[in-house]
C-alpha cells in the first residue's frame, strides 16, 4: 500500500482537466498516490450541457456528471472536494489549502476559470452568469418566471443564451460592446449569420455600444448605453467570458499573465504542470502560446500530461475545438478559421443552411466549421491532417 | 466490455467514429450509432479511447 511518507502528485482542480490527467495516469500505469483537490462541492460534470440540455429544461443537474462514484473509486484517487488552494511554494515543493499544506512530488494545475462578472452589478438579484451548474439551475428557474431579458455579451455563450430565450418566449435584447456576434475560433465569417437569427426571432440587437450605467428596481434591471438609448428587462445574464484562476499562484513564481505558461506538453515549471482553462500551452505550430477554452482541450491536455508524466513521450498537438446549438442549428468548429480569407465550401450550401466550409491558405486548411452537417463535417476533418 | 450510448447527450462531433470506426458511426443527424455494443478485445482499447475523447462524454463503457 502506499506509504503517508510518499508525497505523490497533487491534481488542483477536479473539473474535466484534473479529472482526465488523473485518469491519463492511470491508464499509462501510474501507481503512486494521486491527491485530487476541488473548490466546488459537486463531482466533477460536464459544463457544455449548462447553456444547453440544462437551460433549456431537457436534462435534470445531474445527467451532467462526468461517470459514476464507482469510475471514480477505480482511479484510487483522495477525493477532496470543497477544499481551496491558496499558495505555492516551488521551492519546497508544497501547495496550501484553506485547510493544510501539502508536499508534492508533482503538481497538475487545474483550477479553471471564473466568470467575468460586470462591475457595479456584482449583487443585483435580477443579474445571472452562467458558469457552474448552480448558475445553470438558477438562470433556468428564473427564466419560468420571466417575459424579458438583457443579454451581456454576443459570443457562443450569450448566443445560446438568447436561443433560449426564445424557447421560453422569452423577449430577448442583446447588447455587446464589438460591432457583430462573436463565435469563437470563427474569424468573423459567421457574424451576419448568428445576427440573422437573432433578428429572425425578433431580438432586439445594441452592437457597438458601451455600457454606462446599470440600475436595478422592482421593475426590472435598466442599462443606459453609451449611444444615448437605454433597455429594460426582467433580469439580465451577463455572458463576458472568464478569467483564469490563478490569483492563488501570485506569489508563486511561474508566469500567470492571462493563464499559466506552458510549454508544448503543460510543464510550467519543473514537476509542475497545467491543463485546460487555466493553463496557457504553447503550441509549436503556430509558435502562440493561448488558453483554448473548450472541452476537448481539457481533456486533451489531461491525457497529454498525464502520459508525459509517465512516460516523458510528447502527445501530438491537436486542433481546438467547439460546438454549438443556436435556434437549432447545429455548429462544428475544428481550427481555427482565418478572418479575411475566403471560405471555401466543401459539402452542402449556405443558402440551404447545411454546409462544411473551411478556410485554406497557402495550401493549409487552417479551420473547417460545419453547419447543420456533422458527417460530412467528421469526414473532412482530414483536411486539417494534410 | 459492454457499451452504452446517449444520443441525447451525443453533438455529433463524430470523435468515437474517427478513433474507433468499427465500433461507431453517425446517422444522417451526426448522432451516434452503435454499430456493437460487446466489442472483441482487440477493439476494447479503442472503445475507451473513444469514451475518453468523446466532448459530450456520451459513451459509458461498462467492464
Amino acid at each position: 500500500m502506499m506509504s503517508v511518507e510518499e508525497p505523490g502528485l497533487i491534481i488542483v482542480g477536479a473539473s474535466l482537466a484534473g479529472l482526465t490527467c488523473a485518469q491519463s495516469l492511470r491508464a499509462e500505469g501510474y501507481t503512486k498516490k494521486i491527491t485530487l483537490i476541488g473548490a466546488e462541492k459537486h463531482l466533477p460534470y460536464n459544463r457544455p450541457p449548462l447553456s444547453k440540455q440544462v437551460l433549456s429544461g431537457k436534462w435534470q443537474g445531474s445527467q451532467t456528471a462526468i461517470d459514476s462514484s464507482e469510475k471514480f473509486a477505480e482511479l484510487a484517487l483522495e477525493f477532496s472536494l470543497g477544499e481551496i488552494a491558496i499558495g505555492l511554494d516551488v521551492s519546497s515543493k508544497e501547495v496550501k489549502t484553506n485547510t493544510r499544506t501539502l508536499p508534492f512530488e508533482d503538481l497538475i494545475i487545474a483550477t479553471g476559470a471564473s466568470v467575468r462578472r460586470l462591475a457595479s452589478t456584482e449583487n443585483m438579484n435580477r443579474v445571472h452568469v452562467l458558469r457552474t451548474l448552480d448558475d445553470s439551475l438558477g438562470l433556468r428557474d428564473a427564466l419560468t418566471e420571466v417575459k424579458s431579458a438583457v443579454v451581456i455579451g454576443a459570443g457562443v455563450l450569450g448566443s445560446e443564451v438568447i436561443s433560449a430565450l426564445s424557447d421560453f418566449g422569452i423577449k430577448a435584447t442583446v447588447i455587446d460592446r464589438m460591432p457583430a456576434p462573436q463565435l469563437p475560433l470563427t474569424g468573423g465569417h459567421f457574424a451576419s449569420r448568428v445576427n440573422d437569427l437573432f433578428l429572425e426571432h425578433d431580438v432586439l440587437t445594441k452592437y457597438g455600444v458601451e455600457i454606462i450605467a446599470v440600475r436595478e428596481d422592482e421593475s426590472g434591471i435598466t442599462f443606459e448605453l453609451s449611444d444615448g438609448s437605454s433597455v429594460t428587462g426582467d433580469i439580465a445574464v451577463v455572458a463576458i467570458g472568464c478569467i483564469p484562476n490563478v490569483e492563488w499562484l501570485a506569489n508563486s513564481g511561474l508566469d500567470i499573465t492571462n493563464g499559466i505558461l506552458c510549454d508544448s506538453n503543460g510543464v510550467a515549471a519543473p514537476h509542475i504542470y497545467a491543463a485546460g482553462d487555466v493553463a496557457r500551452w504553447n503550441n509549436p505550430i503556430t509558435k502562440k502560446a493561448m488558453r483554448l477554452e473548450n472541452q476537448t482541450s481539457a481533456i486533451e491536455q489531461g491525457l497529454a500530461v498525464g502520459k508525459f508524466i509517465v512516460t516523458g513521450e510528447s502527445s501530438p498537438t491537436t486542433h481546438p475545438f467547439f460546438w454549438s446549438e443556436i435556434y437549432g442549428n447545429k455548429i462544428l468548429m475544428l481550427g481555427s478559421l482565418e478572418a479575411g480569407v475566403p471560405l471555401t465550401i466543401v459539402h452542402g450550401s449556405p443558402s440551404d443552411n447545411r454546409f462544411v466550409a473551411a478556410t485554406i491558405s497557402n495550401g493549409t486548411t487552417t479551420g473547417i466549421v460545419g453547419w447543420n452537417m456533422p458527417r460530412e463535417f467528421r469526414q473532412s476533418r482530414s483536411m486539417m491532417e494534410a | 466490455m459492454k457499451i452504452r450510448v446517449d444520443r441525447e447527450a451525443c453533438i455529433g462531433a463524430g470523435q468515437c467514429a474517427l478513433v474507433a470506426g468499427s465500433i461507431f458511426d453517425q446517422d444522417d443527424d451526426g448522432l451516434v450509432v452503435l454499430l456493437t455494443d460487446t466489442p472483441s478485445d482487440e477493439y476494447v482499447a479503442f472503445a475507451r479511447k473513444a469514451a475518453t475523447l468523446c466532448p459530450a462524454k456520451a459513451i459509458a463503457l461498462e467492464e
